[in-house]
């Protein structure tokens, strides 16, 4: 072996004195998962000497992530029949589409439609919520190569209990996570969430527009926002037509009050795991309020964005309407796009 | 002998080796074996698992990531208080510049380029697609031969 990066993988793999298979195997059947070797002991001790120190010192890092509670990987879930891309894809599926079937292992929501060149990988019941990688698919794109500026897809979930709309309004909470170098603000906004609130519990006709997810509703009164990295918000009203009633976004202004918040730097407050995180204790709670014509959300308990003015929800929107939610990619390259999420609407 | 034991006896060899390489150089691999195989058990028996060895690789990438966060703290808060005392333990730089990638990439490059097992195979094995693995597999190499070429 010549190649001195495998002859460090190699050296590395043979590192420290192996305490044997019996050994570890009856301390792990004993449920232990201390670490009982000599090296980390001696190096709690001197961790003993500076632990005032370091609580001191970690107490002012404000900046520290949280950090995050390992889960093991459980067994995938059937979710979907054949011909569904996010559980057990295979070169031979079609690219992403997810021909409907149901789980209940997944806590709150159903997973209904993939679209676009990806490959969702995995969707496990992680934290009571749910989770979904979206992976660009270059099997299926192959041999031609993937767009320069990335492959895109997306995922897009029902929420089990509806939410209940009146004529003021709604109130809709949701956690959401991502991992993906997308969501930090390190390249163009290639990633975001969408939300939706509509009577239709299945996708109806294809508009066209911003709302990649939520524009599949055409047909359907549709209230709903997109949620990017750079903060970009957009949220638009539609009716059963089609006819845009009011959109407010960073080009758009809708109603007679102001609109606040929800640009550029601002979406950076959404938090990201790392790609091969399996928990959710880095979600982003985020808050959907309609109420006496102002729609306000609000990201870590603090105003995102928020626009006054404007007109009553439409008849058609008021009683229990779905609540879906969705995450988007449209120039990921192949990376790992793991999702989390709950909801819950008051 | 149970057949769980019979079991993780036929394992360990190379999930010992692939710790070593995917947990982070301060970590001792058997306990990072022993806390998947914890984990695992508590969940159930290991013969209920189509491909345990595959399951508790998936456990171990995930323990050494979050690991990873840990150390990063860890360290920071260290740098803070200034030079670490006389029992904090050294490693060779040889074993220890590895941790330029995470434990995810040390994973799939060890599994594939050490290991020579096929992308399908370390898919399974990272819960990733056989895609992205051979893509990470790809950057994660790039970024080694820069690094040894810097040192150069």
């Amino acid at each position: 072996m010549d190649d001195p990066i495998n002859e460090s993988f190699e050296r590395r793999a043979t590192r420290g004195e192996a305490r044997g298979a019996d050994a570890v195997f009856a301390a792990a059947a004993e449920g232990s998962t201390r670490r009982r070797s000599p090296a980390p002991l001696l190096a709690a001790a001197a961790v003993v000497v500076v632990v005032v120190g370091l609580f001191l010192a970690l107490g002012s890092a404000d900046d520290t992530p949280v950090d995050l509670e390992v889960v093991a990987p459980v067994e995938i879930p059937a979710i979907c029949e054949q011909g569904f891309a996010i559980v057990g894809a295979t070169a031979d599926d079609p690219p992403g589409y997810c021909a409907g079937g149901s789980s209940t292992d997944i806590a709150g929501f159903e997973p209904l439609q993939v679209v676009g060149p990806i490959d969702a990988t995995a969707a496990e019941s992680a934290a009571g919520g749910w989770m979904i990688d979206v992976v660009p698919r270059p099997d299926l794109v192959e041999p031609v190569p993937l767009p320069a500026d990335g492959a895109g897809g997306a995922a897009m979930l029902l929420a089990s209990d509806p939410v209940p709309v009146s004529v003021d309004g709604f109130d809709v909470s949701f956690e959401l996570a991502v991992g993906h170098v997308d969501y930090r603000g390190e390249r163009n906004p290639g990633a975001w969430y969408e939300v939706m609130v509509t009577p239709a519990r299945e996708p109806g006709e294809l508009r066209t527009g911003p709302l990649y997810l939520s524009d599949w509703f055409g047909g359907s009164p549709t209230f709903a926002c997109r949620f990017e990295l750079g903060g970009n918000t957009i949220c638009r009203l539609t009716d059963a037509s089609d006819e845009i009633v009011w959109q407010s976004s960073f080009v758009d202004a809708a109603g007679s009050g102001d609109s606040v918040g929800g640009f550029e730097r601002d979406g950076l407050r959404f938090s990201t795991c790392d790609a091969g995180d399996v928990t959710a204790s880095c979600m982003e709670t985020i808050r959907l309020r309609f109420s006496d014509g102002t729609l306000a959300i609000d990201v870590g308990g603090e105003r995102y964005f928020e626009q006054g003015g404007l007109p009553e929800l439409p008849e058609e929107l008021v009683g229990d309407m779905a609540y879906w939610t969705a995450v988007v990619t449209s120039r990921s390259e192949i990376e790992i796009m793991r999702f989390h999420g709950r909801a819950s609407a008051d | 002998m149970d057949a769980d034991e019979r079991l993780f006896r036929e394992l360990y060899p190379e999930l010992r080796r692939f710790a070593a390489v995917v947990a982070p150089v301060e970590d001792d691999p058997d306990d990072l074996v022993q806390e998947a195989l914890a984990r695992t058990l508590a969940i159930g028996p290991l013969a209920r698992l189509d491909n345990p060895g595959a399951y508790l690789r998936r456990t171990i990438t995930n323990l050494s990531s979050n690991r990873r966060r840990t150390l990063g703290r860890w360290r920071r808060a260290r740098r803070r208080l200034g030079p670490p005392g006389e029992a904090m333990p050294e490693y060779p730089s040889d074993l220890g510049w590895l941790d330029n990638l995470s434990a995810l990439d040390r994973a799939i490059v060890f599994l594939i380029d050490v290991e020579r097992r096929p992308a399908d195979e370390v898919a399974v094995m990272v819960d990733l697609s056989a895609g992205a693995v051979r893509s990470r597999a790809m950057r994660a190499r790039q970024q080694l031969r820069q690094m040894l070429g810097d040192e150069d």
